[in-house]
């Protein structure tokens, strides 16, 4: 059986391997320029928040952000293509093109059949995406050193996690909708909605955000190592303010965006107690909540695998 | 005694409809046993269900005495399969899909399948969706004497194939049956082509088996009655007609006997396979007792 997933899946390797390598590569050959920089612009001994070390971080940024968030998106879009290219045909193909009806009436069982191409494919799968997420870990250290949090789902523990997870509904929506094509339109809604909803409306609050009040001139914390996720004005009554809101109490700086109405603006805000209000989550949690994510996707890929083998097992046709 | 195949009010029903239904039968171990039925008779659901590819909705199937569903492991070494179309990875050379079956298969027969190739001059470096349809037939067929099994089921193994091709493959399956030991049970359409090799014949018609019996019995208990048409009534309550055509004085009938024709009045004809095949084909419902292997003996003798 293990002869017959690698002849049925060699192309699939010969792609994933061509498309690893192109990866590997980027990331050795952008990640030495970014180490170096980091090193001889003096960034790597910035500890403490300095005035020069701010301008050294806004260059480095502006610097790597277009290779950063290029090697991001190539590197976050892998779990969908493999939950695409090899999750959704793996029972699909078989059904759709009545081979399963030759290799299930071969003397082995399906569960066997099954269990064995899961446990090789999500195995290899699994193998690369922790030489990824362990390459692109390294690759990002500069970078992270200065925004960590902005690399969360390209490194640490989440993306294996996410490649299981999109390998695993790719292959149950294949055993559902029984057709490859319409089981990978379903596997990049799902995934893309799972993925963005967790992202976006779970994870910032997978522990109650930090709290920080200051001066509106002096917003911080949060550092740029914390991750921001809302920063709000309030009033003397710890009321938060719309922009709008604002706008009517304090009018300077309608349609007029010179310094003395800035400044005008500000004296307003001082005048009437405003502060500002930050809510963040501080890099310590930043373990914490990799963990808890890659825990919730590996749940999500056990959940959806087990039906899909018990399926396949005593449902299926 | 331990049946090749045999189905107890087996039914397959998907909602509403039932693709088979109440099908009982057996079939005795040895035999070359032919599965004829228009389609949607659900000659392809009985097969499924022997091969464990199905689960019966009622009722129970065993195949060389073991429950094909429950017992797969069992099972599937024992039962080569050739399923409809003849499904096989397009994109695997015939050397690959033979590596295949012997990687799956514990009493593969390598040097068998590559002898039977070689005979049949197919190329083993071609990828099997570039072979014709008669080869790729033959594969499929190679693959599953490969096995070694103890019975061999085929689905529709020669549909759709040129006249050469057919009578090609038929021979491949001659002569593993000729080997001896072998049990075969195959669906067709083509009726004159189960004439040559079966010599047992199970009929499914309107979602029922109307005939499970050997060839020989068949042919014994099936005649062609021609006489005059007044006189039918009393046929028919001997008999059972099965088909019949009549002008204004003349009765032809096609009659299951049930005992001696004795009326003089009657000419009896002999009857041939594919009269008689077409005859149940053509029936919109059950004969009121249906031809089972047991009755049909004592009736031929």
């Amino acid at each position: 059986m293990i002869w017959v997933t690698w002849r049925q899946h060699r192309l699939e390797a010969l792609v994933a391997g061509i498309i690893l390598a192109t990866l590997v590569l980027s990331l050795l050959v952008t990640g030495v320029d970014m180490l170096s920089t980091y090193q001889s612009t003096g960034l790597a001994r910035c500890v403490t928040p300095q005035v020069v070390c701010g301008e050294l971080e806004g260059n480095f940024i502006s610097q790597f952000s277009a290779s950063v968030s290029l090697l991001s998106i190539a590197l976050s879009s892998l779990p969908l293509l493999a939950g695409m290219f090899i999750g959704a045909p793996l029972v699909a193909r078989e059904l759709e093109q009545r081979t399963y009806r030759l290799i299930w009436t071969q003397s082995i069982t399906r569960v066997r059949w099954l269990g064995t191409k899961l446990l090789l494919l999500f195995g290899v799968s699994l193998l690369a995406f922790i030489v990824l997420t362990i390459l692109a870990s390294w690759w990002s250290g500069p970078w992270n050193a200065v925004i960590p949090w902005s690399t969360y789902d390209i490194r640490g523990i989440v993306l294996p996690a996410y490649a299981l997870f999109a390998l695993a509904l790719g292959v149950v929506a294949g055993v559902l909708v029984r057709k490859s094509v319409p089981a990978i339109g379903i596997t990049i809604v799902v995934f893309l909605l799972l993925r963005l909803a967790i992202a976006f409306l779970l994870r910032p609050y997978f522990l109650p955000p930090l709290s920080y009040t200051s001066s509106v001139d002096n917003p911080g914390p949060p550092l740029s190592t914390d991750w921001t996720i809302h920063v709000g004005t309030i009033d003397r009554y710890g009321h938060e303010l719309s922009d709008s809101q604002i706008g009517q109490i304090c009018p300077q700086l309608k349609g007029n965006g010179s310094a003395s109405a800035f400044s005008a603006f500000r004296n307003c805000e001082h005048a009437q107690g405003f502060h500002s209000l930050s809510f963040y989550q501080p890099i310590d949690r930043f373990w914490l909540f990799q963990s808890l994510e890659a825990a919730i996707f590996l749940l999500l890929a056990i959940a959806l695998l087990a039906p899909a083998i018990w399926l396949v097992s005593k449902k299926i046709t | 005694m331990i049946q090749a195949l045999e189905a107890t009010n087996l039914g397959k029903r998907y909602g509403k409809d039932w693709a088979l239904r109440d099908c009982t039968l057996k079939l005795p171990i040895g035999r070359v046993a032919g599965l004829v039925g228009p389609n949607g008779a659900g000659k392809t659901t009985l097969l499924h269900l022997a091969m464990g590819l199905l689960e019966p909705s009622t009722g129970s199937v065993q195949v060389l005495g073991i429950a094909p569903r429950q017992n797969s492991s069992t099972i599937l070494p024992r039962i080569g399969f050739v399923a409809q179309e003849r499904p096989l990875y397009r994109t695997f050379s015939v050397k690959d899909m033979l590596t295949v079956g012997q990687k799956l298969n514990p009493h593969w027969d390598m040097d068998l399948a590559l002898e039977r190739l070689a005979n049949l001059s197919i190329p083993l470096n071609r990828t099997t969706g570039k072979l014709s349809g008669g080869q790729q037939a033959q594969v499929a067929l190679v693959m599953a004497l490969a096995k070694r099994p103890e019975m061999l089921i085929l689905d529709e193994p020669i549909a759709n194939l040129d006249p050469l091709a057919r009578y090609e493959f038929q021979q491949t399956l001659m002569d593993a049956v000729a080997q001896g030991g072998l049990t075969v049970l195959f669906s067709s359409h083509l009726i004159a082509d189960l004439d040559r090799i079966c010599d047992y014949l199970i009929i499914l018609s309107a979602s029922r088996v109307q005939v499970a019996s050997d060839v020989e019995s068949l042919l014994k208990t099936h005649k062609r009655l021609i006489g005059p048409r007044e006189r039918k009534a009393s046929v028919a309550r001997t008999h059972a007609i099965l088909q019949e055509r009549s002008s204004e004085r003349q009765s032809n009938l096609l009659i299951r006997l049930n005992g001696p024709v004795l009326d003089p009045a009657w000419e009896v004809q002999e009857a041939s396979l594919e009269d008689i095949i077409l005859a149940y084909l053509a029936l919109k419902s059950a004969v009121p007792f249906s031809v089972q292997h047991k009755d049909t003996q004592e009736v031929a003798s």
